[in-house]
């Protein structure tokens, strides 16, 4: 069998570096995605360590500006979960293609949660509390926000993954 | 190998990676384009910084300043006129039939957080919605909640700048400490008229207010049973009389005593996910023939 070795060689060249951008987060090719999390999970985690008062129910991401002011063309993948509008409880992670775009999607939830905060306070004063404690944190290409009642129990989830 | 078929090599990679690589740039210059534009429309709150871990100086070159508009929800002031309106048909008389969601298509669906749980629960994907937590007849006016190809606006001018057929409106609870029925239904008319003004044809429910549990009303004075009523009668005449089409959602969750049973709610006022699917058969089988 005749084998070209160069053509061989120049194959497995092209497979080793095609892997190598692949596996990058996003399209950069100077950032790298170090962490790959299963927000599904963290955020059933959370729900059943009994950090809300409230019953949580997981929304579908299409409503993502109604429920957390950011349009679904800014995240790659986005775990919601509302309250019943008795509280001011919610808990969403969301998946940004490359970790700068973090920012972007920090300063919606900002927005959306003094939002929150101008809603609840003419109409269940007691909810502003929990708003103005919602915890936002970051880790490479995800975003964590919640609003808890408890958030020294949903602390303990999140500090795990959001370091 | 000679040094031949190491030119090759390099040949066959660059030529097979050339396209791929030109690609990525040009969409990595796109992102990054949008997201200078949406970035431009940003804020970071400097209380939040901290929470987050960083400054406001840190964040500045890629959060830009912005208009205030885009962090508070303004109230509107300008007194609102309601345009002259000879063309529209008055129905009084609607008859009722089976629907499947796809009637659902072209409605539009404005309310308060009620009406919210109902979008958001029901799993019917890509309604549209003008809804918030703590929406009124008023506020639908003069709250600017909504943003629309980058524009911050009320219900009422996000309402103009959408075709529908059908609007599903759904206020009461957060007006039922309002001195007089009239003074809601009169407030609740201009809405209606509105909404006609956008589209004379549309068809506009007028949904009844919920009713509450026993619990909720223990828990709070503002709430009565006997208003809720006297507001939903006062709905079904001024839906009559502009024309709207008046839906007795309150007939399915209300027990003989006049309250929502417990189990329909977390918190006796707002539906859990099992009782909006009773809402949304209600809405189903009162499509309305035309």
């Amino acid at each position: 069998m005749n084998i070209n070795k160069p053509f061989i060689l120049s194959l497995l060249c092209i497979l080793a570096i095609s892997t190598c951008l692949i596996t990058a987060c996003g399209t950069s090719n100077t950032e790298s995605a170090k962490t790959s999390l299963d927000s599904d999970a963290i955020c059933k985690e959370i729900i059943e360590a009994g950090a809300f008062a409230d019953t949580l129910n997981i929304i579908d991401s299409s409503y993502s500006d109604m429920t957390i002011g950011i349009n679904t063309d800014s995240f790659t993948n986005a775990v919601i979960y509302t309250g019943s509008g008795a509280t001011a409880e919610e808990l969403s992670i969301i998946q940004v293609a490359e970790a700068k775009n973090t920012d972007y999607i920090i300063s919606k939830l900002q927005t959306h949660i003094a939002n929150q905060a101008n809603a609840y306070g003419g109409y269940k004063p007691e909810e502003v509390d929990k708003i103005n404690n919602a915890i936002i944190k970051k880790t490479d290409c995800y975003v964590i926000l919640c609003v808890a009642s408890d958030n020294a129990k949903a602390l303990d989830i999140i500090d795990k993954y959001f370091k | 190998m000679k040094f031949k078929d190491y030119l090759q090599i390099g040949f066959v990679i660059i030529f097979i990676l050339f396209v791929p690589i030109c690609l990525m740039i040009y969409s990595r210059s796109e992102k990054v384009a949008l997201l200078e534009n949406k970035t431009s429309e940003s804020f970071i709150a400097p209380s939040f910084l901290a929470q987050i871990g960083q400054t406001e100086e840190e964040t500045s070159e890629t959060e830009p300043e912005t208009t205030e508009s885009e962090t508070t929800t303004p109230e509107v002031t300008e007194d609102y006129t309601l345009p002259d309106d000879n063309s529209r048909i008055y129905i009084t008389d609607y008859r009722f039939k089976n629907v499947d969601t796809s009637y659902f298509d072209d409605a539009v669906f404005i309310g308060n957080s009620r009406l919210q749980g109902f979008v958001l629960y029901s799993k019917i994907p890509d309604l549209t919605a003008y809804t918030y937590v703590g929406m009124s007849v008023n506020s639908y006016f003069t709250k600017a909640s909504f943003t629309i190809n980058g524009v911050q606006m009320t219900a009422a001018k996000a309402l103009e700048n959408t075709e529908f057929s059908k609007v599903y409106l759904k206020f009461g609870i957060n007006e039922i400490g309002w001195t007089s029925v009239s003074q809601f239904t009169d407030a609740y008319a201009k809405v209606v008229e509105h909404v006609f003004s956008c589209n004379p044809n549309a068809t506009v429910f007028v949904q009844s207010v919920l009713p509450v549990s026993k619990e909720a009303i223990a828990a709070d004075s503002s709430l009565s049973k006997e208003k809720i009523e006297a507001f939903n009668h006062g709905l079904q005449e001024m839906a009559g009389k502009y024309g709207a089409c008046f839906l007795d959602v309150y007939s399915v969750f209300v027990n003989e005593e006049g309250y929502m049973p417990h189990e329909y709610s977390f918190d006796g006022v707002h539906l859990n996910v099992a009782s909006v699917q009773h809402w949304l058969e209600y809405l189903l089988s009162h499509g309305v023939e035309r």
